[in-house]
């Protein structure tokens, strides 16, 4: 409260939408009042001020179009993969299509076959199919951490997200 | 295509193709708004792209279309919550926590600050004020829309921008100040020189 104006009064004086019975007794009270005239100099003062800045914000761009379309490429990778992802608790080789598929679509069908044999590797056995669930989570950690240096981290959250059973 | 067809078009053809137009103008509009509120600018980006994804994901969801920018930044300032928490650890992260943080890397780290003073006057304030800010005078959402970004009722959002307005008043005089007196300074140093000389 400032003087008989509550904070939302004057936010809306100020935005020039206070209702008429409003308007006409901030008009009376700020002809006669030196403190609240002195306030609305100073917030008006202020209020071009912040516009005047806001405009420079909204009319530089920040970002190139290749860095948008570049966002834009990976927002949709996801989408994709959304698209491919079986259901959750799915089987070990339902999940591993699914990852093969992903991988292709992040860093191309070889990459994709070779991650897969390297995460595996060194596990209970070299090939991929034959994982058990107990090695399930090692397998990922490592498949993440290969996609990671293959294709990026996006595209490791990604895998790391997808492929828990 | 203008941002407000490219909005009506992907409401009403949620696809991929419907929703790339839009992207263009959302994308950068977020990174703004997480740049303004301190983020570094590979966060904002990551963040931005989260977003957008719920965006896409939820759109038939969005039950009033004319607070889409309202429902577009609540998920935004809970897409930085959940940010925070994972960094954190903590359960709950109210975002008065992101303060100290934040406002220390927003003068310094900011592509444009040298060219903004809008970052320098953001930062002296608490992150809740800056956010309030951003969506009123940068993105121009309608009360309604804030109302519903902020979850608050809408006196609310009006006195506190009040509050806010009054703080900017102070920061923006200071500033002036300022530099009135660096001027006269380097003025009064210009004028005994000559004198010299
Ligand atoms: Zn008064």
């Amino acid at each position: 409260m400032t003087h008989e104006f509550t904070e939302k009064d004057w936010n809306d004086y100020l935005d020039g939408r206070a209702e008429a019975g409003t308007e006409a007794r901030f008009e009376r009270h700020l002809s006669a009042c030196s403190e609240c005239a002195d306030l609305r100099r100073r917030l008006r003062l202020a209020e071009g001020q912040l516009r005047l800045q806001s405009g420079y914000w909204q009319h530089t761009p920040v970002l190139a179009d290749a860095q948008i379309e570049a966002a834009w490429q990976r927002v949709v990778t996801r989408l994709r993969a959304d698209e491919l992802a079986p259901e959750r608790s799915a089987s070990i080789p339902e999940r591993l299509r699914f990852l093969e598929d992903l991988l292709m679509l992040l860093c191309g069908t070889r990459t994709a076959t070779n991650a897969l044999r390297a995460a595996a590797k060194g596990l209970s056995t070299d090939a991929p199919e034959q994982l058990s669930r107990d090695h399930w989570p090692q397998f990922l950690t490592n498949l993440a951490a290969i996609t990671t240096i293959m294709c990026g981290k996006t595209g490791a959250q990604l895998v790391w997200e997808s492929g828990k059973l | 295509m203008g941002e407000k067809l490219a909005l009506k078009q992907f409401l009403h053809t949620p696809t991929e193709d419907g929703f790339r137009p839009l992207f263009g103008y959302l994308y950068p509009r977020l990174h703004r708004f997480y740049l303004l509120q301190g983020l570094e600018t590979m966060l904002a980006e990551d963040l931005a792209q989260e977003v957008l994804l719920i965006v896409y994901r939820k759109a038939a969801e969005l039950r009033q279309p004319e607070l889409f920018y309202g429902w577009l930044f609540q998920i935004a300032r809970h897409e930085m919550a959940r940010y925070w928490r994972r960094k954190t650890k903590l359960e709950l992260v109210s975002f008065e926590l992101l303060s100290a943080e934040l406002t220390a890397r927003l003068t310094t780290e900011l592509p444009l600050a040298e060219q903004s003073r809008l970052a320098n006057w953001l930062a002296q304030l608490e992150p809740v004020e800056r956010e309030i800010v951003s969506l009123r005078f940068i993105d121009e959402l309608s009360y309604d829309e804030i109302a519903l970004a902020l979850a608050i009722p809408i006196g609310t959002v009006k006195s506190r921008l009040f509050h806010v307005r009054k703080k900017l008043a102070a920061i923006i005089e200071g500033e002036f100040h300022r530099d009135r007196t660096t001027l006269n300074q380097t003025l009064g140093l210009l004028e005994k020189q000559r004198e010299k000389g």
